[in-house]
C-alpha cells in the first residue's frame, strides 16, 4: 500500500518520492547487479540510472499503475534486462552513454539525419523554453494527461484555457527553434 | 487563422497519440499530402515527444548523479549499511566514477551552455505556508505560479523573506538582472544559503558563468544540501 502511494506521488510530479525509492534500493541493486552481470561499479551505476529512468517513465505514462509484485522485484526486473541490453550494446565499446536511450526511444532510432537534427534543435529549444511550458508539453506528450487533468494540475481555469496555453507554448518553441537555426 | 492552427495541432496530436480511427487516420494522411500548412506543422510536432523524452531523461540523469554524490557524501546510518559494511567503499568508488563520468559527459557535450544548465537546475523555492498575514497574498500568487502578481504583492510586504521570493519570481520570469538585484538585497538568515544558490543560478541564466562559479565555490564550503548541490553543479560548468 505504501509502495502504491509512492507511485501516485511520482505520477503527480513529487520528486522526493522518486528520490526516496532511488536511494532505498540503490546500494542493494549495485551489489546485486555486480554479482548478477559481472559489471564493474561504474557500469553498474549507469545501469541503475537507466533502470530508474525506465521505472520513472513507466510510472509517469501509466504503464505501471498497480504493482503485481513488490516494488523491489519490479525494479530489479527492469535492471536485469537493462544490464543484458547494456552488455550487448556497450560493454567494451567506447561509445557515448547518452545514446543509450530508454525502451521506447530506442525503438524510434533512425539514421535520418534531418530527423536527428530536428530533435537536437527541439531539445535546445525546450531548454530555452523553460517552465511552465516545458512541463505542460511533457504532461501532454509524455504523460498523456488530458487537457482536463492538465488544467487542474497547472491551475488553469478550464481545459480550453490549457489547450490554448499549450498552443502558445508550441508557437513560442517554434520561434526559439527558428531563431536558433539562423 | 489561430483557430485553424489550433485545430491542425489538435488533429496532429490525436494522430500521434493514436486517438484516430482507421478512417480518420487515412483522411489525415491524405490531407498531409495536400495541405502544406498541416504538413509543416506535423514536421515540427512529430519529433517533439522524442525531444521531450530525451530532455527529461537528461535532467533526471543529472538529478541521479547529484543524489549519488549526496548519498556518498552523507554516508548512511540505516540498517542497510550494517548489512553491507563495504557499501562505504563502493560509495566512494561510485563517487569517483561519477566524477569521471560527469567530466567525460562534459567533454561529449561541449555545446552545453549556461542557459541549459540553468534550466536543468532551476525550480522555484517552495512557497511558505500561508499564515493569514499581509505578505500571504504574495505566497498565494507565488504558489499559483502567477509571478507578476506575486512580485507586486511581495513588494508591498515588509517581511525580509519577501525579497527572496521576489528574486525567485524574477528567475521564473526569466529576468535574471532583476532577480540578482532582489537576491542581493535579501539580508535575512532564514534563506541565506538558498539565496546564494539562486543567485548563482541567476548569474547562469544571465550567461555569466564566472560570477556563478565564484558563488558556488563559496557555497561548497557550507555543510548541508546547498553545499552538496553547489559541488555537484560546479562539475557541469
Amino acid at each position: 500500500m505504501i509502495e502504491e502511494e509512492c507511485l501516485k506521488r511520482i505520477r503527480s510530479g513529487d520528486e522526493t518520492a522518486l528520490k526516496e525509492i532511488y536511494l532505498q534500493y540503490q546500494s542493494e541493486f549495485l551489489i546485486w547487479i555486480g554479482k548478477f552481470s559481472g559489471l564493474n561499479s561504474k557500469d553498474s551505476i549507469e545501469v541503475y540510472h537507466l533502470t530508474m529512468l525506465a521505472f520513472f517513465e513507466n510510472v509517469k505514462n501509466g504503464k505501471l499503475i498497480e504493482l503485481r509484485s513488490q516494488l523491489k522485484t519490479y525494479i530489479f526486473g527492469i535492471g536485469k534486462n537493462k544490464a543484458k541490453e547494456f552488455k550487448r550494446l556497450y560493454q567494451g565499446k567506447n561509445l557515448s552513454l547518452e545514446n543509450f536511450s530508454i525502451e521506447f526511444a530506442a525503438e524510434e532510432k533512425t539514421t535520418d539525419e534531418d530527423k536527428n537534427h530536428m530533435i537536437q534543435m527541439l531539445k535546445k529549444g525546450l531548454k530555452e523554453l523553460g517552465n511552465p511550458c516545458r512541463s505542460l508539453l511533457e504532461a501532454f506528450y509524455l504523460d498523456e494527461m488530458s487537457m482536463e487533468e492538465i488544467s487542474k494540475s497547472f491551475d488553469y481555469k478550464s481545459a480550453s484555457v490549457a489547450k490554448t496555453q499549450k498552443y502558445k507554448c508550441i508557437q513560442r518553441l517554434k520561434k526559439i527553434v527558428l531563431k536558433n537555426s539562423h | 487563422m489561430e483557430l485553424k492552427h489550433i485545430k491542425n495541432l489538435s488533429l496532429i496530436d490525436n494522430y500521434l497519440l493514436g486517438n484516430l480511427s482507421e478512417e480518420q487516420n487515412q483522411e489525415f494522411l491524405l490531407r498531409l499530402n495536400s495541405d502544406e500548412e498541416l504538413r509543416k506543422e506535423y514536421a515540427f510536432v512529430k519529433n517533439l515527444p522524442t525531444a521531450l523524452l530525451e530532455n527529461r531523461s537528461r535532467r533526471l540523469r543529472n538529478k541521479f548523479s547529484t543524489w549519488d554524490i549526496e548519498n556518498s557524501v552523507n554516508g548512511s546510518n540505516d540498517s542497510r549499511q550494517l548489512l553491507f559494511p563495504w557499501k562505504k567503499y563502493m560509495a566512494i568508488a561510485a563517487c569517483i566514477s561519477l566524477l569521471i563520468f560527469v567530466a567525460t559527459m562534459v567533454e561529449f557535450n561541449s555545446e552545453i551552455d549556461t542557459a541549459s544548465i540553468f534550466a536543468d537546475n532551476f525550480s522555484p523555492y517552495p512557497s511558505e505556508t500561508v499564515r493569514g498575514e499581509e505578505s500571504d497574498k504574495g505566497y498565494i500568487f507565488y504558489s499559483n505560479r502567477d509571478y507578476n502578481k506575486a512580485i507586486s504583492a511581495f513588494q508591498k510586504s515588509k517581511d525580509e523573506s519577501a525579497k527572496f521570493f521576489i528574486g525567485n519570481s524574477f528567475l521564473a520570469l526569466n529576468e535574471p538582472n532583476r532577480a540578482i538585484s532582489a537576491l542581493n538585497s535579501y539580508k535575512g538568515k532564514k534563506y541565506k544559503l538558498a539565496a546564494q544558490w539562486y543567485l548563482a543560478l541567476a548569474h547562469l541564466q544571465n550567461n555569466d558563468s564566472s560570477a556563478a562559479k565564484a558563488i558556488l565555490e563559496n557555497l561548497t564550503l557550507q555543510k548541508g544540501a546547498y553545499g552538496k548541490k553547489a559541488f555537484s553543479l560546479l562539475q557541469t560548468i
